[in-house]
């Protein structure tokens, strides 16, 4: 199985609420029927207690046991057919339910992980301030200036099912392959403010156990190499997007700082190198990133430039210059041929911002949306 | 609705028209800020520019180009809008898949000029890639309007000449003496035109640049258009007087390529009509200069043969002057070897063939131009064979 292919399929490239058609709702359906018939059978058992007392002349004991039934019938009808009925036919009603009861868990954890964002607490931007978070924001590419923001509603379940799992995965999961599994889907991943949920902390202890460490640098264990390349991807990509679009703007990686190692001192795997490279830089050992020496897979580099495009755009909000790995990249990308156009279009979007055009790319869903086909509505 | 498979939309490339649509956004901003006179955008401006300038698209060329025009007319300092048109420019003229034809040449010749004044006083870091782009500009995207503008502009000013001849110098890029190469038959008519009261170079500088010209053709591959360029070149350096002697001994055998120049090639016919030509090939063969030894005599002997024989091909329409040369050198020629008259022959032929395949690719009762121009040219062809074959004696080709 292709698993990468599985999980951009169910992440990245899928359409608003297709995840809700990738659920197996038949036999979620026959589960819940099966509790109706569990139900029915002991009303069906009460039923014929009831009759047997009645046969018996013990009437009031009888008419205990017929009132019961009447109320489990109620109780039933209430809180599981109408649901049911609603969630085929109309849903209103179970997401009413289930919003309530997710105000209700949130008013008693003090949490409210996956509300809309709200306005970050970010110093004056020379960038127009963005959007508001946490809603699809297409861009309408009009020849009016500024860029123009068609908002749509999205179903961000599909969304948070995917953090969600993410971080409920990591508490249980020790498997090595497993774990390997799931940093590899971290950026596949539309994230939103649950990103916070993720912890970063543990994904860096991943990877800081792929190396040994000898005369302050670190040297790659090599069985561990495929395993170093996802935690590291999955790192930079936690990072750089939670500082963009996490709840909290400071710095993720702050208390692993000022270890003074560095992990790209040594070269691997082109794909490995240019990832070890931004981990240092992240770490605050800002040695130069010679692009032109590297060779990358498509897939790599498609992911790498959608991750700087989110570099640069927390960048520039508090500098007026792009970081010179950015740019670095940029120029390189764009002087190369046969890049992918995915890859250009997050360098025009880099530009974009350089100049000030307002954009909203702390919502990935504005430009992962480039990637459906205009045949998928 | 039925969904494609994930691999196909995986690999579906994303729609050019986003692209297109946000290039169209970003020069948009780029062109008012420029246009407005925005002073605090003016640094992110060329940030900008500088990323976008290596993209190879038609759109980034053709808004880069129309941006480069915008910035020459902005309000900003004179050294901003130098150093903000050097990044357009080179959006523009980068390489040669996209060129966008040059609509006023005024523009780039004054960005020319000024980065040829700022390579002479040391900052060549700087001005050389601005330079290699503008003359490609020049050279490769010059329509028929704008190399009319470019005759109207004196290329023999001081600055101008010496920043050209730098171009051809051995250290220069490829790109830059590729380019200066196919420059120079456009400005070519001033440079070499005797009439001109002050010369454009010494005669060390001659010989020099005739040297790095040499050398700048050998570098590149002999295409069509290369030897067409080259061909011109030559010839106007054969019809100036001043030139002539500085000419590389090597290439005089580039006037093999007289038949890829067009029929109105200018230098070639000045050079047909010109009396001085051939008695100085003439002497040239004869009497070989100091140091050149019997293989150059030699060689010059088969280019004045050859130059008689391309004089031969317009006989009948050569000032009389010429053609009595011509006449008494093939005299001369034709007593010492009588086989030469055979060479003539077959050059003459050939070019017969020539016009005669030419001529096929028109109906045998066609009115067109150039079907009329190459009947005419036939029939002078077989005037002049006649002539010939009458001069040497001979009743019928060999």
């Amino acid at each position: 199985m292709d698993l990468n292919a599985a999980t951009l399929s169910k992440g990245r490239y899928r359409p608003p609420g297709s995840l809700h058609r990738n659920i197996p709702w038949v036999f979620g359906f026959i589960v819940e029927a099966l509790s109706l018939v569990l139900q029915a059978a002991l009303l069906f058992i009460a039923y014929i207690l009831a009759d047997h007392l009645w046969s018996q002349d013990k009437g009031a004991v009888s008419m205990t046991v017929a009132g019961a039934e009447i109320l489990c019938i109620v109780l039933i009808i209430t809180t599981t057919i109408a649901p049911t009925f609603f969630t085929i036919f109309g849903g209103g009603l179970a997401n009413g339910i289930r919003k309530a009861v997710r105000a209700f868990v949130s008013a008693k954890s003090g949490r409210d992980d996956f509300k809309p964002r709200t306005t970050p607490k970010r110093q004056p931007s020379i960038l127009s301030t963005p959007d508001e978070k946490g809603e699809k924001v297409e861009v309408v590419l009009s020849q009016d200036i500024p860029l123009v923001f068609k908002k749509q509603d999205v179903d961000w379940k599909g969304f948070i099912s995917d953090s969600l799992c993410i971080a409920w995965m990591f508490d249980r999961t020790f498997d090595s392959d497993k774990v390997t599994v799931i940093l590899d889907f971290i950026p596949d991943v539309i994230w939103h403010s649950g990103i916070c949920n993720v912890p970063v902390a543990t994904v860096f202890h991943i990877f800081e156990k792929c190396f040994s460490y000898s005369d302050g640098n670190a040297a790659l264990i090599p069985r561990l190499q495929d395993r170093a390349y996802a935690s590291g991807r999955a790192l930079v990509h936690l990072v750089i997007q939670r500082k963009c679009i996490g709840e909290e703007n400071g710095d993720p990686l702050k208390e692993f700082r000022g270890a003074q190692r560095s992990y790209s001192w040594r070269a691997y795997d082109k794909d490995l190198d240019s990832i070890l490279h931004l981990v240092d830089r992240l770490l605050g050992n800002n040695q130069p990133i010679n692009w032109s020496g590297y060779k990358f897979s498509e897939h790599h580099q498609r992911w790498l430039s959608h991750i700087l495009l989110y570099r640069a755009w927390d960048h520039l909000c508090y500098s007026p210059k792009l970081p010179e790995d950015v740019e670095a990249f940029v120029t390189l990308a764009l002087s190369t041929e046969d890049v992918h156009p995915a890859v250009v279009t997050d360098c025009l979007f880099i530009i974009s911002l350089v100049i000030g055009l307002p954009l909203h790319v702390d919502d990935l869903a504005a430009t992962d949306k480039r990637c459906v086909p205009s045949t998928i509505q | 609705m039925s969904l494609r498979p994930f691999n196909d939309l995986i690999s579906d490339p994303f729609t050019s028209s986003e692209n297109e649509a946000l290039l169209g956004k970003i020069y948009t901003k780029l062109e008012s800020t420029f246009k407005n006179y925005v002073v605090q955008e003016f640094d992110r401006s060329c940030d900008a520019m500088k990323l976008i300038a290596p993209v190879e698209d038609n759109t980034v060329c053709q808004s880069s180009y129309n941006l480069f025009r915008a910035i020459l007319v902005s309000s900003f300092e004179k050294e901003d809008i130098w150093k903000a048109s050097r990044f357009a420019v080179h959006g523009a003229y980068k390489w040669d898949r996209f060129l966008p034809w040059v609509q006023d040449p005024n523009d780039l010749i004054k960005f020319l000029t000024h980065h040829f004044s700022i390579q002479a006083k040391g900052e060549d870091e700087i001005a050389s890639e601005s330079i290699q782009d503008t003359l490609r500009a020049l050279a490769y995207a010059s329509g028929e309007v704008t190399i009319e503008a470019l005759k109207k502009f004196d290329p023999t000013d001081k600055s101008f000449v010496e920043g050209i001849r730098k171009a051809f110098e051995n250290d220069r890029p490829f790109q830059t003496r590729k380019a200066a190469l196919f420059l120079l038959p456009i400005i070519q008519d001033r440079w070499f035109d005797d009439s001109l009261k002050e010369d454009v170079m010494s005669d060390d500088q001659r010989t020099e640049f005739c040297k790095n010209w040499a050398s700048a053709v050998d570098g590149i591959e002999h295409t069509y258009d290369v030897k067409k360029a080259a061909g011109s070149t030559l010839f106007s350096m054969l019809n100036s007087s001043k030139w002539r002697s500085h000419i590389a001994e090597d290439k005089w055998k580039l006037m093999e390529w007289f038949t890829v120049l067009p029929e109105e090639s200018k230098p070639f016919h000045a050079c047909k009509k010109n009396a001085e030509i051939l008695p100085w090939l003439k002497s040239k063969a004869e009497n070989p200069t100091e140091g050149e030894g019997k293989n150059t005599a030699k060689a010059n002997q088969g280019l004045m043969k050859l130059w008689l024989a391309i004089l031969w091909l317009d006989y009948v329409t050569l000032p009389e002057a010429v053609s009595d040369q011509v006449l008494e050198t093939t005299k001369v020629v034709i007593s010492k070897v009588r086989h030469d008259v055979n060479f003539v022959t077959v050059v003459m032929e050939a070019e017969k063939e020539r016009y005669q395949t030419e001529l096929k690719e028109y109906p045998l009762w066609s009115i067109d131009e150039k079907a009329t121009a190459l009947r005419t040219r036939v029939d002078n062809l077989n005037s002049s064979m006649e002539k010939f074959l009458e001069a040497v004696g001979e009743t019928k080709p060999f």
